[in-house]
């Protein structure tokens, strides 16, 4: 952490210089511009093709929704958690601002979702979640998000859907390439964010270092009472992230790439509404190890991947004798096939491995379970490729247990503007090391977590003038899941396959850009969900949740985006709201909704021939009191500030 | 009057009876306590600061809740443990919460708050006295319940202080520590420790009289390996007279004593959804074992956590928590286990408190 400082504190030197620069620059820097060619058209969205051959090819009947270039570097210094709340359907389940935040897709808990880097699943080994408050937007380059099932492409454990993460991807020039970028930024309650992304490549060699860290002291004031407020205590938070490429091209289109991955975070915990105070705090590092070789012919695709991860936590709270220790080591291996069948087919045949092992304060011998499988997904285009149907399935055996996990989905375009789309898959979910082995309360009789989901949806693209684009996507989704695990408490916590839920819901994306003209250009944007999950039946007698909504599972949640640009400068009215979430089964405790209005700015311009960005976002414009978990109050309003200089 | 004229005063009529029946509908709080009540202690979800005071009024067949927030607009806290009556006031341990509400025993009022890390019961020692034990810690605290100021505290040789008991001027406290296999007394006067009484299995947890003025202590920590046992105690001498220990399987909970004292109730609980050690035991105090079969059998996926007996009429009290996860319910039975009455209550119902 010392070497971390060390290098943060330069950065934040080199920030505030450029910060300097620029304010004294700027006339002279919009002057510049209006005699260099713009390397950067502001407003410009640019979505990102996926390097996921599964995403690209075997799922046309799949929602994925990628993440724009715009937005990405919107919010390039801040973490993923805040840019998927702000910008996608999704519930993002935050315990408090910089706070562990998980992902919960439509009606699933964060156990039910997967986040994989670059194919490899990094959520915790033992909880089988991944905090997204820990992955730093700048070291992704491109973020896709999986709505529904897809267990036959992306393994089990992906019940709700997927979160795709991808760096960059090698790419070799026999010039000799370099870039090299800095960001920093400042906000308020102490916060100091500060990276860098660089890169080299010649036409044998790829590498590229990038990183990230961040501090906060995160002592934002609330309401405690209609007449007094609080100060948050005990909610520092040190972080840092970096990132480590190295590719080498073996030869023709065939490209061997080690990935490293190193973070550690330091969080206070600060106390809830109910605590009179809270000392606890954890220390989350994690070292994430990925050896990656393809191979490309014309018609083929070989690939493996193999990867390492090492996830340490170690939580302290001295006024509860807390002092624990986890360790978790997970290992992926697959490799896979791919080729061309034909004109208009495609066959893609994989083998996943995945051991995980979890060692704790409590059982110095560890547990582990092991996921062993073979896939293959059939793709198929028909009708001059107006239909799109792809099977795909999955034998895969967890310990002891076998399973088939089979799917089947197709898209149609029935005109260039209007396509629709049907996904079914089998859905399953073995049992987290937590919930087998957690001591005390862990049963290691729990059965896996099993059902069916599909949806179905449609894109409308039209384009009535060469000015004007609309977007629009439906998708309506269904889903039933027996032996849904329940964690039941008192003294001791234990989880239980008590009940079958049923989710359903439609989500919608819509999007307006009109170009003006050379130099305006307006944006309105809205995405909705709407998530019905109820208990549908349980083995518990006289339960009083069926029929009622699953805890913190809202059942309206949207966000809105409006703005323009002109020129350089970029602008954007983001609006959140998140509905009622219930804290107890029997809907009988909720959360109120809550409204955020975000305001965001960027300003592209030139420092000394250097494409210089800088941000500005004021988040809770309306300054609304809110929680998003019960008794984790959030803040009001708040200033984040960044610059992004392009050195090469 | 005219046909018009009736039917306006038949709708008024009509509109009015309405009206006044919503009115009866809705169910009227006691906005006056007194005494005689029975408190439902729910602890809420921990984690969730979502502890709850109900009432429940055996005339009325009726409770009410959540009355604290009813009266004082503000919640609880996180894990209401226990409440204790010393004078006209009604102590509230709210144990995640780090605190001890203080309220008008008359109309719940907020009356001030003592600042106690993670408090678990209060034991009155005088009304200018009174000892409250504390998890996690290895003190007992020493508060005044008129200033409503800590005013000192006990050092105990183990952690996890638990259940107390005065007696002969003597204070008797439980440490709840799996290294711990001791009865502690402390002197109630000079609040120094007064002696140490073996017992025959560790961690101390709660602590009863009985007819004889014999004290049972129920030790154990099921889930730590430390398996649970009574054990009875001559008071007058400090000596283990028996012990009855449980099976490792079992993990019995919140003993009380019948009103003759002399029988003994208690849950013993199991959340791997298992009947076998499920439900309502007891025993009388003469019973050469512990009794096998329980008296009220939870079902599958249940286990009780609440149980109290009305000293009024001898009914017990069952709280059954549906996994801290949703209301729990109160069940009310007769001493011949048939049931009398059944309402819901707040979160995790864990103790009873019967305000004489």
């Amino acid at each position: 952490m010392k070497l971390i400082n060390n290098i943060r504190r330069k950065f934040i030197e080199l920030v505030v210089l450029s910060v300097l620069c620029c304010t004294v620059s700027t006339v002279f820097a919009q002057h510049k511009t209006d005699t260099l060619q713009t390397v950067h058209i502001l407003g410009e969205r640019k979505l990102h093709k996926t390097s996921d051959t599964k995403a690209e090819i075997f799922a046309p009947g799949q929602k994925i929704t990628n993440v724009d270039s715009l937005t990405l570097q919107q919010y390039q210094n801040q973490n993923l958690a805040n840019l998927l709340s702000q910008q996608e359907p999704v519930f993002i389940k935050s315990y408090g601002f910089n706070s562990l935040s998980t992902l919960n897709f439509r009606g699933a808990s964060a156990a039910q979702s997967v986040v994989l880097w670059d194919g490899v699943p990094i959520q915790d080994a033992s909880l089988g979640v991944a905090d997204i408050s820990q992955l730093p937007v700048l070291l992704m380059n491109n973020v896709n998000i999986v709505y529904g099932s897809s267990a036959a492409l992306w393994g089990s454990g992906n019940v709700g859907g997927a979160l795709l993460l991808e760096n960059e991807q090698p790419v070799f020039d026999s010039n000799g390439r370099k870039s090299l970028s800095v960001v920093g930024g400042m906000g308020s309650f102490q916060q100091y964010t500060e990276g860098i992304k660089t890169s080299y490549s010649n036409k044998r060699i790829f590498l590229s270092l990038d990183a990230f860290g961040q501090t906060a002291q995160n002592n934002f004031g609330y309401k405690l009472t209609v007449d007094s407020t609080a100060k948050t205590l005990n909610a520092r938070l040190k972080g840092a992230s970096i990132m480590g490429q190295a590719g080498y091209l073996l030869g023709e289109q065939n490209v061997l790439r080690l990935s490293v991955w190193y973070q550690d975070y330091y969080r206070e915990v600060p106390p809830a509404l109910f605590e009179g105070a809270s000392v606890k705090n954890y220390t989350n590092s994690s070292i994430r190890l990925l050896l990656d070789w393809n191979k490309k012919t014309a018609n083929t695709l070989w690939y493996a991947k193999a990867s390492f991860i090492n996830d340490r936590v170690h939580y302290v709270d001295s006024l509860s004798l807390l002092n624990t220790n986890n360790t978790t080591y997970q290992y992926y291996f697959e490799a896979g096939w791919k080729r061309k069948i034909g004109n208009h087919s495609q066959l893609l045949v994989f083998i996943p491995l995945q051991a995980a092992r979890i060692v704790t304060s409590d059982t110095a011998e560890g547990k582990q379970q092991t996921k062993a499988a073979l896939a293959a997904a059939y793709d198929v285009k028909l009708f001059n490729e107006r239909l799109d149907v792809a099977v795909n399935g999955r034998a895969e055996v967890i310990n002891n247990t076998s399973v088939l996990l089979p799917g089947a989905d197709a898209s149609y375009t029935l005109t260039h503007w209007l396509s629709f789309r049907v996904n079914v898959q089998r859905t399953y979910r073995a049992p987290t090391l937590n919930e087998l082995y957690y001591n005390p309360g862990g049963n290691a009789n729990l059965l896996p977590e099993e059902g069916w989901n599909e949806d179905a949806g449609y894109t409308l693209k039209l384009k009535p003038t060469s000015a004007v684009s609309f977007y629009h996507d439906l998708s309506v989704f269904n889903r039933v899941i027996d032996n849904w695990i329940v964690w039941f408490g008192g003294a001791i916590w234990t989880p239980h396959n008590i009940a079958t839920v049923h989710s359903r819901g439609v989500e919608t994306e819509n999007k307006l850009q009109w170009r003006l003209n050379s130099n305006w250009s307006l944006h309105l944007g809205a995405n909705t969900s709407y998530v019905i999950a109820t208990t549908q039946s349980s083995y518990i007698a006289n339960d009083n949740s069926i029929g009622k909504q699953i805890p913190y599972t809202p059942r309206y949640n949207g966000q809105l985006n409006a703005g323009f640009s002109y020129k350089h400068l970029y602008i954007n009215y983001n609006h959140t709201y998140t509905g009622y979430r219930f804290i107890t089964t029997d809907e009988s405790e909720y959360i109120l909704p809550y409204n955020t209005g975000n305001l965001q700015a960027t300003y592209d311009l030139y420092l000394a021939h250097c494409p210089l960005s800088v941000s500005l976002q004021c988040n809770n414009i309306w300054n609304q009191q809110y929680q998003v978990v019960a008794y984790r109050p959030m803040p009001g309003i708040n200033w984040l500030a960044g610059l992004k200089l392009t050195l090469l | 009057m005219g046909r018009k004229a009736y039917k306006a005063v038949i709708i008024l009529i009509s509109c009015i009876a309405l009206l006044s029946s919503c009115v009866k509908d809705k169910p009227s709080s006691p906005t006056t306590m007194g005494t005689g009540n029975t408190y439902v202690v729910c602890e809420g979800s921990l984690g969730n600061g979502d502890g709850t005071l109900y009432v429940y009024n055996s005339k009325l067949d009726s409770a009410y809740g959540d009355k604290y927030y009813a009266v004082n607009k503000q919640p609880l806290g996180d894990v209401f443990q226990s409440m204790q009556r010393i004078g006209d006031n009604l102590f509230l341990c709210v144990n995640n919460s780090d605190k001890i509400v203080v309220v008008d025993a008359a109309n719940l009022q907020l009356k001030g708050t003592i600042n106690v890390p993670k408090p678990r019961y209060i034991l009155k020692i005088s009304n200018t006295k009174a000892y409250v034990s504390s998890l996690f810690s290895n003190k007992v605290y020493i508060i005044n319940p008129q200033s409503l100021q800590v005013t000192g505290s006990i050092d105990m040789p183990h952690l996890n202080t638990e259940g107390m008991l005065l007696y002969n001027n003597k204070a008797y406290i439980c440490t709840w520590d799996t290294v711990s296999n001791k009865l502690y007394s402390v002197d109630a006067a000079t609040d120094k420790i007064a002696d140490s009484i073996p017992l025959a299995g560790y961690a101390p947890q709660e602590i009863m009289i009985d007819k004889e003025y014999k004290l049972w202590v129920l030790s154990g920590d099921m889930p730590e390996g430390k398996p649970c046992a009574f054990n009875r105690i001559e008071p007058d001498d400090d000596k283990l007279i028996k012990s009855y220990v449980f099976s490792p399987q079992a993990d019995p909970v919140r003993p009380v004593m019948n009103r003759s004292n002399d029988s003994i109730y208690f849950i013993e609980a199991d959340f791997n959804g298992n009947t076998q050690y499920n439900g309502i035991f007891r025993m009388s105090i003469y019973d050469a074992s512990l009794p096998t079969a329980p008296f009220i059998a939870a079902e599958k996926y249940q286990y009780f956590w609440a149980l109290g007996i009305d000293p009024a009429t001898g009914y017990i009290y069952v709280g059954d928590p549906k996994g801290f996860v949703q209301k729990g319910t109160v069940s009310i039975y007769k001493p011949d286990a048939s049931l009398v009455t059944q309402f819901n209550v707040g979160i995790g119902p864990g103790h009873f408190y019967f305000d004489e």
